[in-house]
């Protein structure tokens, strides 16, 4: 295409329609450009391009700023991070002054500052491991849980209990599943809990609860195989919900859960 | 709210309509945003008084958006999710509004990058090259290839928009 204009350069075309040109340059190129048709149908054709990009994108920054991403609210979750990890470092003081371990502290103070990026290494091996556990126990058919979900009280205090905190199963019938149960896992990071629901159809999924996590991070999606995997670290718990559903019921699932959860921690 | 919060969230819309134009299909934008964002208020002090914020946001975002490709290169077990509709569906059904984003998807990351900071961004070459951390040269020669593969990938699939009715 270069090798078509001879008066009028690209670049200058380029830097034309872009607004880059100098004054006085740029009246030298529109002075040419009059006498050019060549250069003017490519500047058109440049500046069509660029308006159907501009139009195909402009709906995404015309819709609302999702609440995740309203800057208090980051700004919020950052802070009360950090006024937990400051307690969490307290907490380490007086473990390790009993037996040693400055280098392990120091190396905790150092990455205390990048926690987001550094944890996302566990949470990952967090997901992997309730990869794992919805793989075995989502395909049993006699004994996919321990404890049946119908009293669902005496659910909520058997894992409060082995997990130290209370973490009511949520109520996903509005998106057609109904709680079967759980079961209590061991996992190399600690203990969790492991929920199973099923749909009317067979279908299941499970909820993964791993508490006595620092920081907190959006929702993360990872698939494997069949199984998709979303995600996310909120309030001192991991949340690991895995399911061969798409995307868009999966996200569904995830924001029936995060409410659930968030109203739950506000209300204790 | 402090005036910090409020001129970076003067700047979600565009870093959401950057980060999906950008990933389209290999990954979640508002993930992308999220930690942008986490790392610019992270920061916030460490900036120079006298620049402006959007381009430092953007450069910020750039650079996540270049480690998370490394990132993603040396994680061979886990995959993105399916491809995350950068645009609504009801959108992509207008014809030319498909063609373009579909040739978008084809440009290679640096020129795509290029296209949407300058075209649609409506950043200056200089604040490109300073977001993109290239030379203002890279830049021009890269809008350049980048329009121009653009208009081949466009006039090569057939402008369906246009096609003649009679």
């Amino acid at each position: 295409m270069s090798g078509r204009r001879t008066v009028l350069r690209v670049e200058d075309l380029q830097a034309l329609i872009d607004g880059q040109l100098a004054p006085e340059r740029r009246a030298i190129v529109v002075s040419d450009l009059k006498n050019d048709l060549d250069a003017q149908r490519f500047v058109s054709q440049l500046i069509a391009d660029r308006d159907a990009l501009r139009t195909a994108l402009a709906p995404i920054q015309d819709e609302p700023i999702p609440q995740r991403l309203r800057a208090a609210n980051v700004e919020r979750d950052r802070r009360r991070n950090s006024r937990w990890l400051a307690v969490q470092a307290v907490a380490a003081v007086v473990l390790l002054s009993a037996g040693g371990g400055a280098g392990w502290l120091a190396h905790e103070a150092a990455r205390r500052d990048s926690i987001v990026f550094d944890q996302q290494g566990r949470w990952g091996s967090i997901a992997e491991d309730a990869l794992r556990a919805h793989n075995t126990f989502s395909v049993e058919t006699r004994h996919p849980v321990e404890v049946f979900g119908d009293t669902n009280d005496q659910l909520t205090n058997w894992i409060a209990k082995r997990l130290g905190r209370r973490l009511p199963p949520p109520d996903l019938s509005p998106l057609g599943f109904a709680l079967l149960g759980g079961r209590i896992l061991p996992s190399p990071l600690g203990t969790a809990a492991l929920l199973m629901y099923q749909a009317q159809n067979g279908e299941r999924i499970t909820l993964y609860l791993k508490p006595g996590e620092a920081g907190e991070t959006a929702i993360r999606s990872l698939t494997s195989g069949d199984a998709r995997v979303m995600y996310w670290v909120d309030d001192g718990c991991a949340y690991v919900i895995t399911g061969s559903l798409d995307r868009s019921r999966m996200e569904a699932l995830s924001g029936r859960i995060f409410e659930h959860f968030e109203g739950n921690s506000r209300a204790g | 709210m402090n005036t910090k919060a409020d001129q970076i969230e003067a700047e979600i819309p565009r870093l959401r309509r950057y980060a999906a134009a950008l990933l389209r299909g290999q990954g979640d934008a508002d993930d992308l945003v999220q930690d942008c964002l986490e790392r610019a208020l992270a920061r916030w002090a460490q900036r120079h008084v006298d620049e402006p914020v959007r381009p430092w946001l953007f450069a910020i975002m750039h650079n996540l958006f270049v480690s998370q490709l490394r990132r993603e290169a040396s994680l061979r077990k886990w995959k993105f999710a399916t491809p995350v509709r950068a645009v609504p569906a009801e959108q992509e059904t207008r014809l030319a509004f498909r063609d373009v984003l579909r040739a978008l998807d084809q440009l290679d990351v640096d020129q795509r990058a290029v296209l949407l900071l300058v075209g649609v961004e409506d950043f200056s070459y200089a604040e490109a090259a300073r977001i993109l951390d290239c030379p203002v040269g890279t830049v021009m020669s890269r809008l350049c290839r980048g329009r121009e593969r653009l208009r081949e990938l466009l006039e090569r699939d057939g402008p369906l928009g246009l096609r003649r009715v009679k």
